[in-house]
């Protein structure tokens, strides 16, 4: 047999080794940066215990962090054992005493660093071991603060995993609960546990993270037959307050994720049938009951955390089978020591009775009715502003088109590599179409509902992001005043979904970007993770509006050098910046092959959108109330940006820096609004410029009431007082009106819109083939605009006369300028009269002239028609004036041929030839629609005679015919589109071959995906320190 | 503070930007997707651009040979260049839907599309459609009273005004309006006779439906034994062609005429040629179709011999009515040739034609000429169809610019452009006219430049006899690079 020898070749300590009492190896898992631990190690240094040693475990893998711990600690203990073991929770770091100390004949102390002991309570809980043959004990713990005040004494433990600490709020300790007794499971802060048993039991069940570690382990212990006992004579001060010492503490999801687990990996076989269904129902019930009470993250973790005992089915089954091993108590046995009924339901009526609710989280704590009563409100508000929209839906309004009807259809096309828009082209998709697919389906194709949900779900988001930036009440502040902002509602009535990604995008940004930033002293892999979430935030913001996804990480960085000026460090400005650098890079790696579409020449274009109008009008008081739409309120909300400048005054220490980011976000903004409203085309839409101004409305008040409570209230009397008051009168003021977005229940979106009203008018494509239609006009009234023929003209080319979301993503195009804007330019300079067979070819059925789309453009304010316009297309002798409503003028393009059709004689002459002159002579309407509804992933077959197959795209030979089993590639025809020969009467079938390198694309971004939805988890993931013995106990356990 | 200080100073600076940018002056303007067109003289635009060149041809009788002689039309098409052009006619009547004929053209050479022989009808118009812009194509009517030949027009318009209608005696006057697009047009038409203006109800929202010809008789619509008959139409849906097709029969006037009506007012009308004499009358005819009364000043030009100090004549012509006057009336007014020239300070407000009956033969010959609107004077001139009597001047050029110009005539031949002879080295002094007779190239389309710009005025055999001649403007060619 080698002897046990530390890892430099030494021996090992062998002080605990023999004598009368049990070694007791002291493990106290440390945080990096604990405040209390000093205090904890002169508690041990003071045990009366003759045989102890003190183990210290950082979790951490910073040697130098280690060292200076280790610095620490020998200061006051010189025989102190420090290592680092990685940031893996307390469950994982304690288990490392298994590796680090040999032996079995004696005792662990498991410890958190905010425990000080009794000097006599090792020895006391070592001597009732032996009197109660314990496997498990545990201290009497009080408040470190006030050691009057019981911590916890143990834990009764219901059927269904809920702990009961029996204790009253600030329960004092009068030796009440003193006799030292069984207790079905003990706090992790401080434990005493047979060395063979713990290594029996395998330790801690490592997937516990800072909750439920306890409840499994002695539960365990009972499974084997140890008992576990409270030994109130020995005393140990806990500080506690886990949830506020953790840079991310456990979830509501999580720890009820964990008591499942433990509940379904513990109970015994037959008993489980019953416990799994009734622990169903208690979570909708206790979930329901959570909503009802305004907690609906609780209520959410509550109902969702059973499907975690499918999806972790084999770790449960696992642990099973490692129980299996070591059981020697029956099931029955173990639950007559768990107390019947439901602790929960037990601890409500006594928490009612004592008239404290149910609050016992500090969270709970933390909502008061204040919270619940004002989130109400503003759902309310919500739900009753948008009433019309729940139950009609959303009216395809300026960007908010309608959601393409089939997701699958949507992930083909996706997948094709062949991009349908406008005269469709071989290139990369819009990422946020497959990002739509996925949700559509996990929505079961119901379309226009996952529409809804994403309009209310981006207000929501706004408010939810920055109630989470702003710490308190003042959170609360700040998301009334951003729920009044008019934006977002002004956004939905005249459809400007690029406002509304803004609007939820930017609190995100900013959030994640501070995240980032506060964690500068905080692992590697946090700062990872929150990289990340920024990152995710923008681009999914980019996948719907790029202009969106940029604002905001400008917003970011206004933010960011606006806390330098005010005096937050430099470092954390600097790290917010470099974070929305990275995460800039990241969203334009995501979205690719997409994101490549952007550094064509008119890139900048497609990223910021068309040019609202030819010169502003609004005005700074109509950009000052955020007049973006008929929802805009009176002009009341300005009064807010004096609560937002006073606290410019009032604020102090990091309230100033909220202040200073709010003002100066504002302020920027807002002179980037301004500037685009004049007439700046190169910047993106006024609206979506004026979601960062709003937010910073937003900050500014949720900082004004914080620095009220915290700077001005209680202090001398000065200017602070009256302005501050001054400010919070004049956010009510602002405020109110928005309860009057809520009278219309569509926030005033038109009932009749101009894409319903094409839609039914123009022919179904079934009918006569498959054609598209030209809408031209002002680019405010093109939906999905994003060809510009001239300042303040733009055109849009749609299949069949559909928009749907897909119109609302750029395409590159060049064929569809070239060919659509060099007609218009023969139509402009009155060069041809036949415009209508130029472009025919192409499908052009239908020309369409918007002029009233009932939300920026009214019957009682029309916007005026492009000059020349209506004129020009009445010069031609191809198009057709057809009957239509006062919101638009459309003509039929006579000439138009099919999409794909066959040819009649003249036009299949004239095909080969090509050349504007020629198609301008040439007779195209005896061509005949086939192959109706072909697309790049479906290829319906008909049978034709011979002649020419004519496909209105332009030239790709990546589009074939199979005709009888044949393939025939196409040729060039009418100088731009393909035609393809067929020699005698068959049946054939358009096909789309999908490029190589859409494969690859789809590779790059299922791995880049992956890879940052990983970095999101990164800081679970952490690396584990390897572990040599260090102590070595007796072999043989200690008497029972 | 100290913390505080720099804040305010980056807030005042960003509020102080702020306010910079708000001040920026914006001029509000207007989405432009092409400058109206504006109608107006027919004109021959060439620009390097053109995809297909659309003329449209205001109509003409194609019944064919009767006993009293043809009743008939010819589209001609005219290609001045090196290059062959291709052309489609498409032929509007009243009843069937529109004809289409291909048709080429050589270099250098001209192309009669008959149309009496592509189909027979009472009325026929043409639309044509070439791929090259410098073909220019002119209308010539054959009628027994006398043929026309007119030029067509490369704009459609929604509205058309005739200043000069004659039903008196017997005379005949009809409105022919084609429709040569695919949607209807819904036409209104207002008359204003001697008596004042009218608007007959069988003529308000009259449709002329989509690819035809529609034909107005004015003595039908009640308009009988009318020694003025001025005609305004306006198209509240779609845009048409107008002409008019008169048959003079007495009251002092003989002959035929087809001609396009004005598709525009405005301020300024030229006509290069005119004539005092005893036995020649000439009027002008001046129709005001606006709201408000319009004073017009009449200006003769071209007379060695009238004073320097002459003084034009003022005349008041009162909302939608016409004045005819007298040329002779004009004070100390030589016998001989001379120009004219109405113009107004009111803006494009009139409708100005000129009629000259002048003897021929054992009779006389009425013709009425439509002047050139002041946008239409150009440096260069096209004269597709040009008298085949060399012997008589034929083209009358009249200098409208204050200083002399020098003048270039060509005759396009199967070589190419050729200087006609007798024209080298001319130099017409400011408001001088010339009378051009084309000798040896008679017959052939001219080319007339100047060095500045002019108006050139043609005049044609009435039919193959001879006898008696008609006015019409040459084409002026716009260039647009």
């Amino acid at each position: 047999m080698v002897a046990p020898s530390t890892p430099d070749g030494a021996p090992l300590p062998r002080s605990v080794l023999s004598g009368s009492v049990p070694g007791v190896v002291a493990t106290v898992v440390a945080a990096p940066s604990s405040p209390d631990l000093v205090e904890a190690l002169t508690s041990l240094a003071a045990q009366d215990y003759p045989s102890l040693q003190v183990v210290v475990l950082v979790t951490t893998a910073d040697e130098d962090v280690v060292a200076e711990q280790r610095r620490r600690a020998e200061e006051i203990l010189p025989s102190v054992h420090v290592r680092g073991v990685g940031d893996v929770g307390f469950a994982r770091a304690a288990n490392q005493i298994l590796r680090l100390v040999e032996g079995d004949g004696g005792l662990f102390m498991l410890l958190h660093d905010d425990v000080a002991l009794a000097p006599d309570a090792v020895r006391q809980m070592v001597e009732e071991m032996y009197r109660s043959n314990a496997g498990i004990l545990g201290p009497k713990l009080v408040q470190w603060d006030r050691p009057e005040l019981l911590s916890s004494v143990g834990f009764d433990v219901d059927r269904f995993g809920e702990l009961d600490d029996g204790l009253e709020p600030f329960e004092l300790d009068q030796e009440q609960h003193d006799a030292t007794g069984d207790k079905f499971a003990l706090s992790t802060a401080c434990l005493v546990i047979r060395a063979d048993l713990f290594r029996r039991l395998g330790g801690f069940e490592s997937g516990h993270r800072f909750h439920g570690e306890s409840l499994e382990l002695c539960w365990r212990a009972h499974l084997a037959g140890a008992r576990v006992v409270i030994v109130p004579a020995a005393v140990a001060r806990h500080r506690g307050a886990l949830a506020d010492r953790l840079a991310e503490p456990p979830s509501e999801a999580e720890i009820e994720r964990a008591r499942l687990a433990t509940v379904a990996s513990l109970t015994g076989g037959f008993r489980l049938a019953v416990i799994v269904p009734s622990m169903v129902l208690l979570a909708l019930a206790t979930g329901l009951v959570a909503l009802v009470r305004g907690r609906p993250r609780v209520a959410w973790a509550r109902v969702i955390a059973p499907l975690s005992l499918v999806s972790g089915l084999p770790g449960i089954l696992r642990r099973r089978r490692r129980v299996a091993a070591f059981r020697v108590v029956p099931d029955r046995e173990v639950a007559g020591l768990q107390v019947r009924g439901s602790v929960r339901w037990s601890r409500f009526r006594r928490d009612r009775s004592r008239g404290l609710g149910s609050a016992t989280s500090r969270v709970e704590r933390d909502r008061s009715p204040l919270d619940v009563a004002v989130w109400s409100i503003l759902l309310l508000l919500l739900l009753v502003g948008g009433r019309h929209v729940i139950t009609d839906g959303v009216r395809p309004v300026g960007e908010l088109l309608p959601f393409p009807e089939s997701p699958v259809d949507l992930i083909r096309s996706h997948l094709s590599g062949w991009w349908d828009r406008g005269l469709g082209e071989t290139a990369a998709q819009p990422t946020g179409s497959l990002l739509v697919a996925l949700a559509g389906s996990v929505f079961f194709a119901q379309m226009g509902l996952l529409q809804t949900v994403g309009v209310f779900g981006s207000i929501l988001l706004g408010w939810w992001g920055i109630r989470r930036l702003v710490p308190g009440r003042a959170g609360l502040v700040a998301a009334v005043v951003y729920a009044a902002v008019p934006l977002p509602y002004a956004a939905i009535a005249s459809g400007r979904m690029a406002v509304l990604v803004a609007y939820a995008s930017v609190p995100w940004a900013i959030l994640c970007a501070r995240r980032v930033a506060d964690e500068t002293q905080a692992t590697f892999e946090h700062r990872l993770a929150h990289v990340a979430r920024l990152t995710l935030v923008v681009t999914v913001a980019a996948a719907f509006s790029p202009a969106a996804a940029l604002v905001a990480l400008a917003a970011v960085v206004v933010v960011a050098v606006a806390g330098v000026l005010a005096g937050d460090p430099w470092r954390r400005s600097l790290v917010s910046g470099a974070a929305s650098l990275v995460a800039f890079t990241g969203l334009v790696v995501l979205h690719l092959p997409w994101s490549l579409s952007f550094l064509d020449g008119d890139g900048w274009t497609a990223v910021v959108g068309a040019p609202e109008r030819v010169s502003g009008d609004r005005g700074i008081w109509s950009l000052l109330r955020f007049d973006v739409g008929p929802a805009a309120l009176s002009g009341l909300v300005i009064v807010a940006y004096a609560a937002m400048v006073i606290a410019l005054f009032v604020a102090r220490s990091t309230r100033l820096v909220g202040a200073m980011s709010a003002v100066s976000v504002s302020l920027v903004f807002l002179v980037a609004a301004v500037a685009g409203d004049a007439g700046v085309s190169w910047l993106p839409d006024v609206g979506v410029l004026l979601a960062p101004v709003g937010f910073g409305v937003a900050l500014g008040a949720g900082t004004l009431y914080a620095s009220f409570q915290l700077d001005v209230r209680g202090g001398r009397f000065g200017l602070r007082q009256p302005m501050s008051l001054v400010g919070l009168v004049a956010l009510v003021v602002g405020v109110v009106p928005v309860a009057a977005v809520a009278v219309d229940g569509r926030w005033e979106q038109p009932s009749t819109t101009f894409v319903g009203q094409l839609d039914e008018l123009l022919v179904e494509p079934s009918v006569d083939g498959d054609y598209r239609v030209l809408v031209i006009g002002d680019p405010e009234l093109v939906p999905g605009a994003d060809r510009f023929f001239a300042e303040g003209i733009a055109y849009s080319l749609v299949s069949g006369g559909r928009f749907d979301l897909d119109e609302t993503w750029s395409s590159s195009g060049e064929v569809e300028e070239r060919v659509v804007g060099g007609v218009l330019s023969a139509m402009a300079s009155r060069s041809t009269t036949r415009a209508g067979r130029l472009m025919a070819p192409f499908g052009v059925r239908y020309v369409v002239v918007p002029v009233v789309d009932r939300v920026r453009s009214t019957t009682t304010s029309p916007l005026p028609v492009p000059e020349g316009l209506v004129d020009a297309m009445r010069e031609q002798l191809d198009l057709r004036a057809v009957y239509s409503p006062a919101s638009m003028i459309v003509f039929e393009n006579q000439q138009w041929i099919p999409i794909s059709a066959m040819l009649g004689a003249q036009a299949s002459a004239a095909s080969a030839t090509g050349g504007s002159s020629a198609l301008a002579r040439t007779e195209f309407g005896d061509s005949r629609p086939i192959l109706t509804g072909t697309s790049s992933w479906s290829a319906p077959s008909e049978a034709v005679g011979a002649g020419t197959l004519h496909l209105g795209v332009p030239f790709d030979d990546r589009w074939s015919v199979r005709v009888d089993g044949r393939t025939v590639r196409g040729e060039g025809s009418f100088g731009a589109v393909m035609s393809f020969a067929i020699d005698e009467p068959s049946t054939v079938s358009l096909q789309y071959e999908r490029p190589f390198s859409r494969w690859l694309w789809s590779i790059v971004q299922i791995v880049t995906w992956g890879a940052v939805i990983a970095a999101l988890r990164a800081r679970r993931r952490v690396r584990e320190v390897s572990m040599t013995p260090i102590i070595q106990l007796a072999d043989e356990a200690v008497p029972s | 503070m100290n913390r505080r200080l720099p804040a305010l100073v980056v807030t005042l600076g960003l509020a102080g930007a702020l306010a910079s940018v708000v001040s920026w002056e914006t001029t509000p303007t207007t989405a432009v997707f092409a400058t109206a067109s504006e109608p107006g003289t027919p004109r021959l635009v060439i620009r390097g651009d053109t995809v297909s060149s659309t003329w449209f041809c205001g109509g003409t009788p194609a019944l064919g040979t009767s006993e009293n002689g043809e009743y008939g039309g010819e589209v001609i098409l005219t290609n001045p260049t090196d290059s062959p052009a291709s052309s489609v006619v498409s032929i509007f009547t009243i009843d069937r839907d529109p004809i289409v004929l291909a048709v080429d053209v050589d270099p250098r050479s001209q192309q009669i599309v008959d149309l009496d022989a592509v189909v027979s009808a009472p009325y026929v118009s043409a639309m044509v459609e070439v791929d090259r812009p410098e073909v220019a194509v002119e209308q010539v009517s054959r009628h027994p009273a006398g043929d026309a030949v007119a030029a067509c027009t490369t704009t459609t318009s929604d509205e058309w005004y005739v200043a000069d209608g004659f039903t008196a005696a017997g005379s005949d006057l009809r409105l022919l309006v084609t429709n040569p697009y695919p949607s209807a047009a819904i036409i209104d038409v207002e008359i204003s006779t001697s008596a004042g203006p009218r608007t007959p109800g069988e003529l308000q929202g009259y449709v002329v439906p989509p690819g035809s010809l529609r034909v107005l008789n004015l003595e039908d619509a009640g308009f009988r034994d009318e020694a003025v008959v001025a005609i305004g139409l306006v198209a509240s849906t779609g845009r048409v062609v107008v002409a008019k097709d008169q048959h003079y029969l007495g009251g002092g006037r003989l002959g035929h005429l087809t001609a396009l009506a004005s598709p525009a007012t405005s301020d300024e009308w030229w006509f290069a040629d005119g004539a005092f004499a005893s036995d020649v009358a000439e009027r002008l005819v001046i129709f005001n179709p606006t709201d408000d009364d319009v004073q017009a000043d009449i200006v003769v030009l071209g007379v060695p011999g009238l004073e320097a100090d002459y003084d034009s004549t003022a005349l008041t012509v009162p909302s939608r009515e016409v004045v005819v006057f007298d040329v002779a009336g004009v004070p100390g007014l030589v016998e001989g040739p001379h120009a004219l020239l109405v113009t107004t300070w009111s803006g494009p407000s009139l409708v100005v034609e000129r009629v000259v009956t002048r003897p021929a033969g054992q009779s006389v010959v009425s013709s009425t000429l439509l002047g050139a609107q002041g946008d239409a004077l150009a440096r260069e001139w096209f004269v597709s169809v040009t008298s085949t009597d060399g012997s008589q001047p034929s083209l009358v050029v009249l200098n409208v610019s204050p200083e002399p110009v020098t003048l270039e005539v060509s005759s396009i031949g199967p070589g190419g452009p050729e200087p006609v002879a007798s024209t080298v080295g001319l130099v017409l002094e400011a408001n001088e006219r010339l009378d051009i007779a084309l000798d040896e190239v008679a017959g052939r389309p001219i080319v007339v430049a100047a060095s500045d710009v002019v108006v050139v005025e043609r005049l044609i055999e009435r039919n193959d006899s001879g006898i008696g001649r008609l006015s019409s403007l040459a084409l002026p060619v716009q260039r647009v690079s």
